[in-house]
């Protein structure tokens, strides 16, 4: 079986990788949503995959997927311990 | 980890908030690495998960839906950012406070699962079930939890008796005058009552120094460092304990070992 990734970084991965397609020059984007299909599977000790379906065509023998809706927005960077902007 | 597993819902949500905590420190951690002044963070998250929903012992649990599963639920959840006001707002309204001491207390009176229904009704530590109490609200939270209330009552009658937990010497301080009595401290819960305590060792009063609901200071004679110690709040329920600390008491004990 294939290395599923984790929820954090199947939303690090995409959000990053749909916001470097939307890098145009002369254009900011300031709000992304974005609605994906992802398999979740859980994992020993409580966590959990959530990782983008492993192929396009679905058929009988695979699970329903779950959806996941993320909005992001342009912010200063923020650490969640501090919430103080990056130096 | 088999197909089948299933997960406390509780654990998946925290297992959700875990993560996207992990993921906007590492969008902030890329962007600044990468000289970024701004970088896109997730402010609105939501799933919608197909699951079979079972209630086991107390605990809702998910399993995803299997394939060709027509009669799975559709759990939807939503996340937001929310700022550190937010979080200090709401962790102001379930903080516990270190002298209250949780609901695990009581495992010799309520089984697991009956706590973790008192959990469920809101109630998280001891004194907030002694508050119910007096309040007269204890019947109405019993029905809640699906608690017989008499079961309720001897639990919260057994957290309010008195328990030493430590019975430690005292050491003298730099500034103690040279004949003020070696003392003994007592550590526990419930141990002063409505008054002054009276504590015994050995079947002998001891002066109490200085008494509190959490501490009691003693001074016994010097052959009261050994024994059965007993206490008595005022006004309420008396309890024992043995102790040795004839090892350490300021004259040596007959038969106390030397240097244990």
């Amino acid at each position: 079986m294939s290395q599923r990734r984790s929820l954090a970084e199947t939303i690090v991965d995409v959000g990053e990788g749909a916001l470097a397609l939307a890098r145009v020059p002369g254009i900011r984007p300031l709000r992304m949503d974005l609605r994906l299909p992802v398999e979740i599977r859980f994992a020993a000790g409580g966590g959990f995959h959530a990782d983008l379906p492993q192929f396009v065509t679905r058929t009988v023998f695979d699970r329903p997927p779950a959806h996941l809706a993320l909005a992001f927005e342009l912010v200063a960077p923020l650490f969640p311990e501090t919430e103080e902007p990056a130096p | 980890m088999s197909r089948d597993a299933t997960l406390p819902l509780e654990d998946f949500i925290k297992a959700v908030q875990a993560q996207l905590d992990q993921a906007q420190r590492a969008m902030a951690i890329r962007a600044r690495n990468a000289g970024l002044p701004l970088t896109f963070a997730v402010k609105d998250i939501s799933m919608e998960l197909r699951a079979q929903v079972e209630f086991q012992a107390g605990q809702v649990r998910i399993r995803p839906a299997a394939a060709g599963d027509p009669n799975a639920s559709v759990l939807h959840f939503a996340f937001t950012g929310i700022t550190r006001p937010m979080i200090d707002e709401n962790a102001a309204a379930l903080s516990e406070t270190p002298d209250d001491p949780g609901l695990e207390t009581l495992d010799s009176e309520l089984t697991e699962e009956e706590r973790r229904r008192l959990e469920w009704a809101g109630i998280r530590t001891v004194g907030k079930l002694r508050e119910l109490q007096e309040t007269g609200a204890d019947r109405e939270v019993a029905r809640v939890a699906t608690l017989p209330v008499d079961r309720l009552r001897k639990a919260l009658a057994r957290t309010s008796a008195p328990m030493v937990d430590e019975v430690l010497p005292v050491a003298p301080g730099p500034g103690d005058p040279g004949d003020q009595p070696a003392l003994i401290r007592l550590r526990g819960r419930n141990l002063k009552g409505a008054g002054l305590p009276r504590v015994a060792i050995g079947g002998r009063a001891v002066p109490v120094v200085r008494a509190s609901d959490r501490e009691i200071l003693v001074a016994p004679a010097a052959d009261q460092w050994a024994g059965e110690l007993s206490l008595e709040p005022e006004g309420g329920l008396p309890t024992a304990v043995a102790f040795d600390l004839s090892a350490v008491a300021p004259v040596p004990l007959p038969g106390a070992e030397a240097g244990r």
